[in-house]
């Protein structure tokens, strides 16, 4: 027998094994606090304070160590069962590291939650600020703060796979719940081979947006980016976050960083195995992709209602009105939340369009949050089915995508989370609400309601005081708890926080 | 001929039943029950084994085999008994398989054996040649597609008068000939004297656009063009006549009370409509408008079953129901109660096999009237004594020539015509005529 089989239960009757899932937490935390290397080195390259950084470097290194040695068990016994709360935990552990720096530099974040607000922003790559004045903070932290946003993108787990090679068994069950989208996809045989390609992509396709806005910069003088800000702009877009150091986000550059961006986020937004396939040669991997097809179906025909809108009620030109509407509805529905213009004053239709594309994201296998096209693809494919039958009640009708048929369990988990979604998504807008009227602050229903979807999607801006040239610093202390809750559940996507809640979950 | 089958199940058991009179038997089979019935009942020799193990092929004497059959139910065993065959002899070796996708490896040459024959693929051919031409008893294809043998029922509303003609009388499509009339029990090779009667069947060997002709001129008048068929049980048959039915662009329904069958075949088939219902309801046959279908056809695990919906969908107000039955005895009582057509697939895989036992020039052949009668397709020796002498001569006893591949072109004789050097001749011979036959020519 192993030693893990031989091992008693710490406390009778729990079945999750905290020793194997903590000493797991700590090595990861352990190696994640490293990556507060890099803005050390920008502080040194602009003079900064280091301080900020190498307090959570040196105290997350002794932290990781210290759980890793208090659980005293190697990791490699993770199961199913502790996947959930390794991951779950991580993403926690993660955001409070993350968000010492902000404090320590203070400035506008004036408390531990809004440092903590900041950080789970960023880990979750959704892009909600509390910084009022983003000017009046360092490059360093500004670096930091989309630095965040990178890693949390393919996700600190996938990272973790790939680097520490310590999965074990349990590791696909890790990957399963990290991974954005009902099914995690294995490129290889090895999953730390998975995990290795999907980060080389990841950064492959990052180094090459950051070359390409570097040159841009170069030939367009002051419309274009500077190194800094190609770096950070190619870390918050291909993951999809939408942190941006400059104040007016995208807005203070020309239009041809713009449309790079906006290309870019579009490809972050579908599943990375498909360019995993194009880049081993298959070129037509992507446009043969049903997913695809409808990710780039419901972003054009978004863009046209938009656009139409806003030829309709502003006196803008056709090219400027479709094109605002095209970037807008890209970061949007990719959760990467740029702004390129601030959308507050546009037509109520417009801001409706926009409210609803938060809820459906981009692809599974990318790093988008939000509901995802496959599930929205699979609902409507199940309620089609469910007409049919209405009248026909024997037939028997497969629901497809990509041509081969769906396991109803897929279908059902589909519908299932989409329900779900939305029920968290309603509770936390009224939580939000509810917490502003307590408090006299000037949030109406449409702006809670927005707040909650921008947090639970990944999105970033809200509408409002929140728009996408504001920030969320005037909501109430509950409101902020709430958002932070629903960006870490929606990054996770609901099933392994929801899980921990269950009494089943760690006694049976 | 020496030949080794394994397998003595349903297909096996046919086989035997054809082969055992005129070759040498060996069976292997690992069901001691199964070749024991087998070996009171017919003369052959019976090895009880694992039909895919060497010592037991080797004690069977697979070194001194002609041909070696593979026809167990399960695909794999088969394949592994072939591939453990090839190794130990010359043979030419048939295998029996159900799948497609073996069927398609063994078309691309990844498979090295002489033959691969899917029984639901035969069935599904020959459901689609019936739907394909209805009012036609039986079709087969020869020449690759260029001439059909096709039997026809002969009803006393056909069109021209043909009922108590003589056949010289009749003006015959020039690229058809009528190979023979079947009368009760009788089988006529026809002169131009013979008269046709009501209920007569006619063989026809014919070119396809001929035999569309024929089939409008002694068809029923109320069978017209198929465009919607119902198939009632998705089985591995089911599915694949399904297929074929897809194929030619006609709208197909799919029933099976089975949950799990029932899906396959709506993941399977995505052009055909699924249900998951029996079909024996009648409720559900009058909600889904079964009645409109223009064919159904029953291929349900049980016949009883099959012939009661055939029975149910016809008195609807299905024009064609088509029976696949699993027990040969079956059939003529099928069509007798009313069942348009009653297929059998031990007899379609035992003709497909049986085929191999003729001399390796022959190409195609059938088997008519329970293989009282066999239609072949056979390459002509230049040696040949029947070259150059003209068909008016009657140079066949107990056979006619139906039509001749010639290079590119197909011939439908006359009078005048003769064999050649290098011809390819379709011919209708009796049975017992048919190894002479093939020394003649």
């Amino acid at each position: 027998m192993s030693a893990a089989a031989a091992a008693p239960p710490r406390y009778r009757g729990l079945r999750v094994d905290l020793g194997a899932s903590g000493s797991l937490i700590g090595l990861i935390l352990r190696w994640l606090s490293l990556t507060l290397i890099f803005p050390i080195i920008v502080a040194l390259i602009y003079g900064e304070s280091i301080l900020p950084f190498v307090i959570p470097l040196v105290g997350g290194v002794a932290l990781g160590t210290a759980i890793e040695r208090a659980c005293g068990r190697r990791s490699n016994d993770i199961g199913v069962r502790e996947a959930f709360v390794v991951v779950a935990v991580t993403w926690l552990a993660a955001a409070l590291l993350g968000g010492i720096p902000y404090l320590i530099e203070g400035g506008d974040i004036a408390s531990p939650l809004d440092a903590y607000f900041e950080s789970m922003s960023g880990f979750t790559t959704t892009g909600s600020s509390v910084m009022a004045d983003i000017a009046s903070h360092s490059q360093s932290i500004l670096f930091w703060r989309s630095l965040t946003q990178w890693l949390g993108g393919m996700g600190i787990i996938v990272l973790a796979i790939a680097v520490l090679n310590q999965a074990g068994p349990g590791g696909k069950a890790l990957l399963q719940q990290e991974a954005p989208g009902p099914d995690a996809e294995k490129l290889t045989p090895r999953l730390r081979d998975t995990a290795v390609r999907l980060w080389i992509i990841y950064i492959g396709l990052s180094v090459v947006l950051a070359v390409v806005l570097y040159v841009i910069g170069l030939v367009n003088g002051r419309e274009g980016m500077d190194l800094y800000g190609a770096i950070t702009h190619a870390f918050t877009t291909m993951s999809t976050g939408g942190f941006s150091p400059e104040p007016r986000s995208l807005e203070a550059f020309g239009w041809v960083s713009q449309l790079v961006v906006a290309v870019f986020m579009v490809i972050a937004g579908a599943n990375f195995a498909l360019w995993y396939r194009t880049m081993r040669g298959d070129l037509r991997a992507a446009p043969r992709d049903g997913e695809f097809r409808v990710y780039i179906a419901i972003m054009a025909v978004l863009s046209l209602l938009i656009g139409t809108a806003l030829v309709v009620a502003s006196d803008d030109g056709w090219l400027s009105a479709f094109g605002q509407s095209a970037f807008q509805v890209i970061t949007i529905m990719t959760t990467t939340g740029y702004a390129s213009q601030d959308f507050a004053p546009w037509t109520a239709f417009a801001l409706l369009a926009l409210f609803a594309a938060m809820f459906i994201g981009g692809c599974a296998g990318s790093t988008s949050g939000a509901i995802k096209v496959i599930r929205i693809r699979l609902a409507f494919g199940s309620a089609r089915r469910d007409i049919q039958t209405a009248v026909h009640p024997e037939a028997v009708l497969p629901v497809r995508t990509n041509g081969k048929p769906v396991r109803e369990a897929a279908l059902l988990g589909a519908t299932a989370f989409i329900g779900l979604y939305l029920l968290t998504f309603a509770v936390g807008a009224a939580l939000i609400l509810f917490a502003a009227m307590l408090h006299g602050a000037e949030v109406d229903a449409f702006d809670a309601m927005v707040a909650a979807a921008t947090t639970i999607g990944n999105v970033g801006p809200g509408v409002g005081s929140a728009g996408p040239m504001g920030s969320f610093a005037d909501y109430p202390a509950e409101a902020k708890a709430t958002m932070i809750t629903l960006m870490w559940v929606g990054r996770l996507e609901l099933i392994p926080v929801f899980v921990l809640l269950t009494r089943a979950y760690w006694l049976r | 001929m020496k030949i080794i089958l394994i397998g003595a199940g349903r297909v096996g058991t046919s086989v035997v039943a054809a082969l055992q009179a005129q070759h040498d038997v060996t069976v292997i089979d690992l069901d001691g029950d199964h070749l024991g019935a087998i070996g009171n009942r017919y003369d052959v020799m019976t090895f009880v084994g694992n039909g895919t193990s060497r010592s037991v092929m080797q004690d069977a004497g697979i070194d001194r085999a002609d041909l070696v059959i593979a026809a167990t139910d399960r695909d794999e065993i088969n394949i592994v008994a072939a591939l453990q065959a090839r190794a130990l002899t010359k043979a030419r070796i048939v295998v029996r398989t159900s799948s497609a996708e073996y069927l398609s490896a063994w078309r691309a040459g990844e498979l090295p054996v002489d033959a691969m024959i899917s029984a639901e693929n035969e069935i599904a051919q020959a459901v689609a040649r019936a739907i394909g031409m209805p009012g036609a008893l039986q079709t087969d294809l020869f020449a690759d597609g260029r001439a059909e043998m096709v039997e026809f029922e002969v009803h006393a509303d056909a069109a021209e008068n043909i009922v108590g003609r003589r056949i010289a009388e009749l003006r015959v499509p020039d690229e058809s000939v009528i190979a023979s009339l079947i009368r009760a029990d009788d089988v006529i090779i026809p002169g131009g004297g013979d008269i046709v009667q009501e209920g007569d069947r006619i063989v026809l060997i014919a070119s396809p656009e001929a035999s569309r002709e024929w089939s409008v001129r002694l068809a029923r008048r109320d069978l017209a063009a198929i465009r919607e068929v119902v198939v009632v049980g998705g089985g591995t048959t089911g599915r694949t006549i399904a297929r074929a039915l897809c194929a030619q662009r006609l709208r197909v329904r799919i029933v099976d009370a089975d949950q799990a069958v029932a899906r396959i075949c709506a993941e399977e088939i995505s052009q055909a409509d699924v249900f998951c219902a029996d079909a024996t309801d009648t409720a559900f046959l009058q909600r889904e408008n079964i009645g409109h279908a223009d064919a159904i056809i029953c291929c349900t695990e049980r016949d009883e079953r099959d012939l009661l919906i055939a029975l149910l969908a016809k008195s609807l107000g299905v024009r064609i129901a088509i029976a696949v039955v699993g027990d040969p005895d079956y059939v003529p009582i099928f069509e007798r109660v009313g069942v348009d057509h009653a297929l059998n697939q031990r007899l379609v895989v035992a003709e497909e096999i049986v085929r191999f036992t003729h001399d390796p020039r022959t190409r195609g052949f059938a088997m008519l009237e329970n293989d009282r009668v066999e239609v072949l397709e056979l390459e002509i020796r230049p040696e040949s004594s029947l070259i150059g002498r003209p068909f008016r001569d009657r140079p066949l006893e107990g056979a006619i020539v139906g039509a001749i591949v010639r290079g590119d072109r197909v011939i439908f004789p006359r009078g005048d015509d003769a064999l050649q050097a290098g011809d390819s001749a379709i011919i209708l011979a009796e049975a017992q005529r048919v190894a002479a036959l093939e020394q003649a020519l």
